[in-house]
């Protein structure tokens, strides 16, 4: 366990705050201690990775916008083709887009389930790449699913995971899950989060799993189904949009 | 919109102000680098993409403060640092973007799998110690605004929350 002060030591290092004198007693201390040296390293990578991390979480969402901005875009041009110039269909695309995400209806009549789907639909992030410090993850053949599925290569995610046999069945079940609803096969998704639902010990899976298999319904448009999964998720990770979600529908 | 009120907006983390500035320039900024540039428009969208994530890293951190000009010319101007950056990078941009938007050289392979370790610790780590950090150390904000805004006590009790998820994430790290 490191001290506080030595972390808050270290944080004014990094940060040039330290007087000359400081400066000097904190180098003499990493050439003499090495565990105070690795808390310096290790303070680096964390920090730097904490902001990977909230960085990577913001480009997926705009990765997501801008996915779901064409597939606007596509609909609104299949419904009203011809003549019309396509600069105002993209504006149009805009519109919707925008009144998708600010979460409200210009309408009273209630939106589907399908736009409902598409709205509050993200790709699960893939949390299971093996880590390790070494150079090796991308020849470990157990990888190989969750590398796919992290490339959104999600036909080579879903044969790889279908033959996989390393990892723990809850985890294979999980990604498959969401492997399949991202290929858009809803039904066969929802079959995958009700075999891993009935394991035991899941922890960590049994809200994104309830929330993703509530989504799924959603996608086929079985409303009272999903409703009931999104009321199972009241006190849970997924509290917040399951209420926001059920108050829509 | 005003710039000044998206700029507000940013500054508070708002994401769905940062959804309407992408969706805003967004044609525009892709028809001009694609000809400018000569990339693809997938391509092209990494640019995009990757310059409004910097507009609302440099809003969320105080970094920016105001625009001399408009918040469209602001990006179109990191738009234009990005693109040459991109131009050097390639396949790598996107990944190079996330470890180090400042940095001008090449970032090594070991630094991605060791920021993909603290990315999966802090999901291991969940909320509250998740998102004080990263309000530190991806929005860098100040003790006092993170103990207002996640309503703790004193500005003690945040940074010694602080250096015990700290310490929990590094824990969390050398057991993988």
């Amino acid at each position: 366990m490191s001290e506080p002060s030595d972390i808050a030591l270290i944080e004014r290092y990094i940060r040039g705050e330290l007087s000359l004198e400081e400066r000097g007693a904190v180098e003499q201390r990493m050439a003499e201690d090495a565990d105070f040296r690795a808390l310096l390293e290790d303070y680096e990578v964390l920090t730097k990775g904490i902001a990977y991390s909230g960085r990577k979480a913001v480009l997926e969402r705009l990765q997501n916008l801008d996915e779901n901005l064409e597939g606007t875009e596509a609909t609104v041009r299949s419904i009203a083709p011809r003549k019309q110039k396509p600069v105002v269909w993209l504006a149009a695309a805009a519109v919707v887009a925008l009144l998708f995400y600010a979460g409200f209806s210009l309408f009273n009549a209630g939106p589907d389930a399908g736009e409902l789907y598409a709205a509050y639909y993200e790709p699960y992030p893939n949390l299971v790449y093996p880590i390790t410090r070494s150079n090796t993850t991308a020849q470990d053949p157990a990888a190989k699913p969750y590398r796919a599925y992290e490339q959104k290569d999600y036909e080579a995610a879903l044969a790889a995971l279908n033959a996989d046999t390393k990892s723990p069945e809850d985890t294979r079940l999980f990604y498959k899950g969401h492997t399949l609803l991202a290929l858009n096969q809803p039904e066969e998704a929802i079959e995958a989060y009700d075999a891993l639902l009935t394991l035991p010990n899941l922890e960590q899976f049994s809200d994104p799993a309830r929330w993703y298999k509530a989504l799924a319904l959603l996608k086929l448009e079985r409303v009272e189904e999903a409703r009931s999964v999104l009321q199972s998720l009241e006190n849970s990770a997924y509290s917040k949009e399951s209420k926001e979600l059920l108050e829509k529908l | 919109m005003r710039d000044d009120t998206v700029l507000t907006a940013l500054r508070n983390g708002d994401l769905a102000a940062l959804d309407s500035v992408y969706i805003e320039h967004r044609e525009e900024f892709l028809a001009w680098i694609t000809r400018t540039y000569g990339c693809t428009m997938e391509d092209a969208k990494d640019i995009y993409q990757v310059s409004t994530l910097l507009l609302y890293e440099n809003a969320v951190s105080g970094k920016l403060v105001s625009f001399s000009g408009t918040l469209k010319t602001y990006l179109f101007a990191i738009g234009k640092n990005k693109a040459r950056e991109w131009a050097r990078q390639k396949q790598r941009f996107v990944q190079e973007q996330l470890m180090e938007p400042e940095a001008e050289g090449a970032v090594d392979d070991d630094k991605e799998t060791l920021f993909r370790m603290v990315e999966h610790g802090l999901e291991q780590l969940g909320d509250p110690c998740r998102e004080l950090l990263k309000l530190f150390y991806f929005q860098k904000k100040s003790v006092e605004e993170i103990t207002a805004a996640l309503k703790y006590k004193n500005r003690d009790t945040t940074k010694n929350l602080k250096y015990k998820c700290l310490n929990r994430l590094r824990k969390i790290c050398k057991a993988t």
